[in-house]
């Protein structure tokens, strides 16, 4: 066979034969890795609502949100809310009691902040602060920044209160 | 027998050959991660050492990178998906590591220098050498690192409670001391015997 056809075929056979395989797997794993997804989000939720066992996700003009219950108790809404820190992205799960303005807590799902200096705005000291305060958040007024790290607390306070902010437009509409 | 144990000390292809550096130095900020990016690697090393083996007689070489990358991405795929189903938070914490592993030196250069070239027995026991010896180097540095930074290995408690965690460990900068310190360990130990 001449070497431009060999080349031709070969590239081509295993081309296929990846993309096969892959969108097979990619197939029997999707619905694990939703699933995975989902529990997340509502491990996270049940860690800001203790005792949450329903959940009702909607969404509304684009935004997402879940509204949170205890069997028949409205407990009050939950939602992702995203935003730049020092470096990379944070995500932050936000629980807020029905009146739209007092968080029930906060949950650092993602960041990518320094390791030991930023990455502490993940643990309990700093997130038990949120608990029961009123939005809009201000600084070392309602939350203490932590030291070292004024820039990743600043950016979780302007995430939680553009999360918040949003949830309320969305009802007022 | 020799194309396994090769990959462990005298080719090691962290502390001797000193290849795939990018994820050696980015994602041993903890032992655990360390072990999670080394199982991917020696799965990939694996499959693509028992395909480019079984097809190094068909495939011209004048395409034989192309196709070597093809299947390296696919299978690096099929662990990034096993790790995103299965393992959501280490998936999480090696973030872009594991696609990365497509351009891993390691990995094209074990398919170029070996796989190529080797029948399928000896291909896989230079793969599982390689790939062990990689995922050791990144437990010791993982180990290491996490040790120094926080305290702990594996996230067991090492070192008592009042022992100053030195951040620097698991920054950058640290990574790149303490690989330099483990090189310089493992080159005297290679020099005495």
């Amino acid at each position: 066979m001449k070497l431009s056809l060999r080349m031709f075929f070969v590239l081509t056979i295993v081309s296929f034969l990846s993309g096969f395989s892959l969108s097979y797997i990619w197939k029997i794993s999707y619905e694990k890795i939703e699933i995975q997804k989902k529990k997340r989000i509502e491990n996270a939720i049940k860690s800001v609502y203790g005792g949450a066992n329903r959940f009702e996700d909607e969404e509304r003009n684009g935004f997402r949100f879940y509204r949170v219950f205890k069997n028949e108790n409205f407990l009050g809404y939950a939602f992702i809310s995203k935003g730049s820190g020092y470096q990379g992205e944070i995500s932050v799960l936000v629980g807020v009691l029905p009146d739209l303005k007092t968080l029930r807590g906060i949950k650092i799902l993602e960041n990518v902040e320094t390791p030991g200096l930023g990455s502490k705005v993940a643990e309990d000291f700093f997130v038990k602060q949120f608990r029961r305060r009123r939005c809009p958040l201000r600084l070392n007024v309602d939350i203490k920044a932590i030291t070292g790290a004024t820039i990743s607390s600043k950016a979780v306070l302007k995430i939680v209160n553009n999360g918040v902010k949003k949830l309320e437009e969305v009802f007022k509409k | 027998m020799k194309d396994f144990i090769k990959g462990l000390f005298s080719q090691n292809p962290i502390f001797v050959l000193l290849l795939g550096m990018c994820p050696t130095l980015a994602v041993t900020t903890k032992a655990l991660y360390g072990l999670s990016m080394g199982l991917s690697v020696i799965f990939v090393l694996f499959t693509t050492g028992i395909i480019v083996s079984l097809i190094r007689k068909i495939v011209p070489s004048e395409v034989r990178i192309p196709t070597y990358i093809i299947i390296i991405a696919t299978s690096v795929t099929v662990a990034d998906i096993f790790l995103r189903a299965n393992y959501p938070e280490i998936s999480k914490a090696l973030g872009p590591y594991v696609p990365l592993i497509v351009v891993n030196c390691i990995i094209l250069g074990r398919a170029e220098a070996f796989f190529s070239r080797h029948n399928i027995i000896r291909s896989i026991l230079d793969a599982l050498g390689m790939g062990i010896g990689f995922t050791l180097g990144l437990i010791i540095l993982g180990g290491f690192r996490e040790l120094l930074a926080n305290g702990t290995i594996f996230d067991i408690r090492v070192f008592p409670n009042w022992y100053p965690n030195i951040l620097l460990f698991s920054l950058p900068g640290g990574a790149f001391i303490s690989l330099g310190i483990l090189i310089g360990i493992f080159n005297s130990f290679k020099r005495k015997k």
